[in-house]
């Protein structure tokens, strides 16, 4: 029943973040993710998940980089 | 072997149905023809050029290498540069690239009848729109994700790197004009349409507040929150256009509507992305994903009948929606869909930073475009699924049809396409609106369509008004997204070009510099958007061909960067695939703009219109339906910046083109020149993928 649940999880977890990388949002997980892997050291933390948002939020407009189509 | 076999088979196979489709199209002679054969022939066509000629391209000319590393695996920062699944890889491509244009073109081009826009919609994305989208994401994806222009300037030159830049910058003025006109047409005196889009604005701002402070970045809870909220206000929506105070107060003339949206466009400019351009940005993303499938399967169940004959009278130039012969008007009327310009841009941005396999080009590139293209053939069918008398009923122009049913009814008749004043009224009540007539612009035509669609599926008759109002908030929605990002955009640009001279304007979050250039984009567009509105002629007319122009010239840029980059990569045997579709777009680019400013019929030349109109007020009169002096000089004055805005497409491009051609000659002669691509990198091989489709280590 707990393998279920966990399977059912990571799935909802999988949707959750193909749909963030379709559409451009900020995906903490991922983030976290590639912090860990890249940057970990001892005392330095990553950002919390509303640091995260608003710098992603900044990265992607505030360079010009988002052109929707016609 | 058995397998190759079975491959021959079954690529023979399709290749004979997509034939026979195209067959029954234009061999149909009867009342109707069913869609069913309109959307064989596109796919058909499709998985043929997907599988042979995009492989052509890729083996022949650009030689993708899953052994060499993308930028996403050497630069993996897990912000830009992160290696993505392919699908969803497709997906994000696709969710940038569609938008309203594909809708609104062919629904334009209809008028002409559905099989010379179809025709075009086929080879031109076979041939010209998916290859460019190709050719530019695999040149930026060799160059480290880098940007159009940039690769314009390192591979042709300074000079065409400039006159690319401007030419970006010019049509996004053009862009954001006309497509803010396409709003304007479908919202004016329609509360209930209306209401449901300024409702978008609390619903974005709380949801802006909502993952900035309530539920920090969850993006997903909000948008389902927003969406929710979005449907309930479209419901509400009847309810207040039904109501004898909030009616009225919701009811604008085009004039009103056109500063509203151009105050919107300013002040989502300036505002901080986390309150309005973000969660506008998700909602608008999920109403146009949701919209394209649902009409997909709309007609996919319903495989309604095409009452637009297969070519209608219009070809000779006369039409009512757009003036303009065959060739070269249909060739810029259908951008998006066929060829789009300003794909390249999508494709030159964060779409070649996050592909983890060269060999996974293709299915973006190319596959995207194409799936793009069947958006267009589901607009033209949406299209012709109306009665061409009621197609003409909604997409003519007042100044064509005159203002009331009767009236309208008698001239569309006379043109030969049978209608009563009875069927043009009754489809008003059907969708709730006071009146269907002369909605120029695309969208209420396509809104009807679908509404037809649908209501076949779900709800008949009585849920017309709903589905009409439904498909009229996903366009005006998703449009209005293209206006807030666009200015932002242009803001950007205009602040980096004021900076070479005040290098201060180039810190974007430097409010008198954030002002100033927002200030000056908007003002751009919102000229051109004013213009369209007060035409009394039908801004669409005037501002779509220009839109048109822009982005084919826009294409022909982005093929003159392709072309350069094949001569340097010593393939010049194999230019021809981006050199015809280039010679093809260059010559109708050319043709139409030549005519938009020097054609003698003043209902297509800019220049010869203000020559008309002076030498009339010269000799005392007023132009027919022009209300005094002053509007007479001011169409005169708008026909010139109309001529100029013309004039700069043209020299724009030639210039370029005649900037590439010197590169190819000196290749051709034996020059050798410096490819810009970034250094081979061997790629560490296949990796797994994680659970949200992004390579693990």
């Amino acid at each position: 029943m707990r393998q279920r649940i966990r399977s059912i999880r990571l799935f909802l977890r999988k949707v959750e973040s193909t749909i963030k990388t379709v559409f451009g949002m900020p995906d903490y997980d991922r983030y976290l993710k590639h912090w860990m892997e890249n940057h970990a050291k001892p005392g330095i933390f990553p950002m919390t998940e509303k640091e995260y948002y608003l710098y992603a939020l900044r990265h992607r407009y505030e360079k010009g980089g988002v052109t929707r189509c016609c | 072997m058995k397998r190759g076999i079975w491959s021959v088979l079954i690529w023979a196979a399709v290749s004979i149905l997509g034939a026979l489709g195209f067959g029954v199209l234009a061999l149909s002679r009867g009342e109707s023809v069913n869609s069913f054969w309109l959307l064989t022939a596109a796919i058909c066509t499709y998985a043929v050029a997907y599988r042979f000629y995009s492989r052509y391209i890729s083996r022949k000319i650009m030689g993708l290498d899953n052994k060499r590393a993308t930028p996403a695996e050497v630069n993996n920062d897990g912000k830009d540069f992160v290696p993505t699944n392919k699908w969803v890889l497709f997906g994000h491509h696709f969710a940038a690239i569609a938008g309203a244009g594909p809708l609104v073109g062919p629904t334009l081009a209809a008028q002409m009848g559905y099989l010379p826009g179809t025709l075009w919609i086929i080879v031109g994305v076979v041939l010209g729109g998916a290859v460019q989208d190709f050719i530019i994401l695999f040149g930026s994806m060799r160059r480290n994700g880098k940007t159009l222009g940039q690769i314009a300037k390192e591979e042709i030159g300074p000079v065409g790197g400039v006159l690319a830049l401007f030419g970006i910058l010019a049509i996004m003025i053009i862009l954001i004009a006309v497509l803010a006109l396409v709003v304007v047409n479908a919202l004016t005196g329609s509360p209930w349409g209306t209401f449901t889009i300024f409702m978008t604005l609390p619903i974005a701002l709380l949801m802006g507040i909502y993952m900035r402070y309530i539920r920090p970045g969850r993006v997903l809870e909000a948008s389902l929150i927003g969406l929710v909220l979005l449907l309930l206000s479209l419901y509400w929506g009847q309810a207040v256009a039904a109501s004898p105070t909030w009616g009225p107060a919701f009811t604008f003339t085009g004039t009103q509507l056109a500063w509203m949206i151009i105050i919107y466009g300013f002040v989502a400019s300036v505002l901080p992305v986390w309150l309005l351009l973000a969660p506008r940005d998700y909602l608008s993303s999920f109403l146009k994903i949701g919209t394209i499938a649902i009409l997909a399967v709309g007609i996919i169940l319903t495989l309604p009948p095409m009452h637009m004959p297969a070519i209608t009278r219009f070809v000779d130039g006369s039409g009512p929606v757009f003036t303009g012969k065959l060739f070269p008007f249909l060739f810029i009327t259908i951008a998006c869909g066929a060829i789009s310009g300003f794909h390249a841009l999508v494709s030159s941005g964060t779409t070649p930073k996050m592909i983890a396999k060269e060999s996974h080009a293709p299915l973006i590139g190319y596959g995207g475009m194409l799936m793009e293209s069947a958006v267009a053939i589901m607009a033209m069918i949406a299209a012709c699924v109306l009665t061409p008398g009621m197609y003409f009923a909604i997409n003519a122009p007042a100044s064509a049809i005159g203002v009331d049913a009767a009236a309208a009814a008698k001239t569309i008749s006379e043109w030969g396409f049978v209608i009563t004043p009875d069927a043009i009224t009754g489809m008003a009540n059907d969708v709730g609106e006071k009146t269907i007539l002369s909605r120029t612009g695309g969208a209420p035509s396509l809104a009807i369509g679908m509404a037809t669609i649908f209501a076949n599926i779900f709800g008949g008759k009585a849920m017309m008004a709903f589905w009409y109002h439904f498909a009229i908030l996903f366009e005006a929605v998703f449009i209005l997204t293209t206006i807030d990002a666009g200015t932002r955009v242009g803001r950007f640009m205009v602040q980096d070009l004021l900076g070479n001279v005040f290098p201060k304007m180039k810190q974007v979050d430097w409010l008198p510099g954030n002002l100033i250039g927002s200030a000056i984009i908007t003002a751009g567009w919102g000229y051109f958007l004013y213009q369209g509105v007060v035409d009394p002629l039908g801004g669409i007319k005037t501002l779509w061909p220009m839109f048109g122009i822009a982005n084919q010239m826009l294409a022909a840029i982005a093929f003159a960067v392709g072309t350069t980059i094949i001569f340097k990569m010593g393939k010049a045997r194999y230019a021809w695939v981006t050199l015809v579709p280039m010679a093809w777009l260059t010559s109708a680019t050319l043709v139409a703009g030549w005519q938009k400013i020097f054609s003698q019929d003043i209902t297509i030349g800019f220049w010869s219109h203000a020559v008309k109109f002076k030498e009339i007020l010269a000799s005392g009169n007023l132009p027919a339906g022009v209300k005094s002096i002053e509007d007479a000089q001011k169409m005169i004055f708008n026909d010139q910046v109309d001529t100029i805005v013309c004039a700069v497409f043209m020299v724009v491009t030639i210039g370029i083109i005649i900037d590439a051609l010197r590169v190819w000659i000196n290749v051709l002669r034996g020059r050798k020149y410096q490819l810009h691509e970034s250094p081979y990198v061997q790629s560490k091989g296949d990796n797994l993928y994680d659970s949200g489709g992004h390579v693990i280590a």
